[in-house]
């Protein structure tokens, strides 16, 4: 039986303690976690829900303060291409799905409603394929420098594989894969590699944004 | 031409094979989306979505200086928005006719502004048998209120009899 348990982390120093976020653990990992967070072993218990890999997205308290860490961001200078970005796995619950889908301006029913999409071909539930839009954000720090304020997106390449479910934990890999400068314009090219818990990639894209200056 | 919309009949099972419905599909055909005009409150429901909390989609004074060779005027859509809206319009047409949506290239032209109006358009120019698979590819163009083109891009979708991940 899993439950849920509320982790409100304070700031530090590592990108991910800066979120808040839920993790979704047995009754013997809570125990163990609670235990850990009594003594306020902040990194352990890190440590332990990165092992567990079951961190569900809690879209109410995620830092939407782009400003914040700003300073530890890399810049377009600092950018190494080929250099892997910090991320994390989440897990997408069909609530946090429907959320991304009613607020991106979808109201296809394969999205939300589980007895219709049993009746058509995909079996059940998914997530709209734009969802990266959001693992983007999610899996990644609030140092990562895709949030940096005026990060201007110039376009897109995703190829989709596998739909993503209710309740899938999702990896990402994140790599700066290529860094120019056109039109006295700086441009940064990232690639991302989604993975579901079953290690099936589900989608990959890249992107080109140009980076403030 | 076709007007997507979601399918809300409660059976969508397919009663023909992918591969009558592959060839049934015209080159040429044109799939409109439905406008989208952009507010405030649409853009706060994206980046309450996707988490992308930029100020360049909420600080009206952030966004008077230049940045750059760039200057805007006032706040703008998030360009993902505009990928959203593509992928809703291809969606919403393939998966009634057993299409899987399997990719979206894109690029953005110009910013889309609040109070802007844009529409997706996506033709239906190509149709590929591979080996083991069942092609299709759009051109896509996304115009605003003026008929001016903010983004275009290309999609691919396959026609199959097991979607991936589904089980079988």
């Amino acid at each position: 039986m899993m439950v849920l348990v509320p982790w409100v982390v304070p700031s530090c120093d590592a990108g991910f303690l800066n979120d808040i976020w839920v993790s979704a653990l047995s009754n013997d990992a809570q125990g163990t976690a609670a235990r850990w967070a009594y003594g306020k072993n902040l990194s352990s218990l890190m440590a332990f829900l990165g092992s567990v890999n079951m961190t569900i997205l809690d879209l109410d308290n995620f830092e939407t303060d782009f400003w914040k860490d700003v300073e530890k961001r890399k810049t377009w200078d600092q950018i190494i291409p080929g250099e892997l970005r910090e991320s994390r796995p989440v897990t997408l619950t069909k609530e946090v799905i429907a959320r991304y889908a009613k607020g991106v301006g979808e109201d296809n029913p394969i999205y939300f409603d589980e007895e219709y999409a049993k009746t058509t071909p995909y079996g059940g539930i998914i997530a709209p394929p734009s969802i990266h839009i959001l693992l983007m954000f999610a899996c990644t720090t609030t140092e990562d420098w895709m949030r940096s304020p005026g990060t201007i997106n110039a376009g897109q390449n995703w190829s989709y594989h596998i739909p993503i479910r209710p309740d899938d934990t999702i990896t990402m890999r994140a790599t700066a894969l290529d860094r120019f400068i056109k039109k006295d314009r700086l441009f940064a090219v990232h690639e991302n590699t989604f993975t579901n818990q079953h290690g099936e990639i589900v989608c990959t894209g890249r992107g080109q944004t140009i980076r403030p200056n | 031409m076709y007007r997507t919309r979601p399918d809300n009949s409660s059976q969508l099972k397919l009663d023909k094979n992918m591969k009558q419905n592959f060839e049934e599909l015209k080159v040429g055909e044109i799939i409109t989306g439905r406008p989208f005009t952009v507010t405030r409150d649409t853009i706060q429901a994206f980046a309450d979505a996707s988490l992308d909390y930029n100020p360049l989609h909420f600080d009206d004074n952030y966004m008077e200086k230049s940045f750059g060779k760039t200057t805007f005027d006032g706040v703008i859509m998030h360009g993902m928005q505009n990928f959203a809206l593509i992928s809703r319009t291809l969606t919403d047409w393939l998966i009634p006719r057993g299409g899987f949506h399997r990719r979206l290239e894109t690029r953005w032209l110009k910013p889309v502004q609040l109070g802007h109006t844009i529409t997706v358009k996506a033709v239906l120019s190509g149709k590929n048998a591979t080996d083991l698979g069942l092609w299709v590819q759009f051109d896509i163009e996304v115009e605003n209120q003026d008929e001016t083109l903010v983004a275009t891009g290309n999609a691919m979708a396959e026609f199959l009899d097991v979607i991936p991940g589904s089980g079988g």
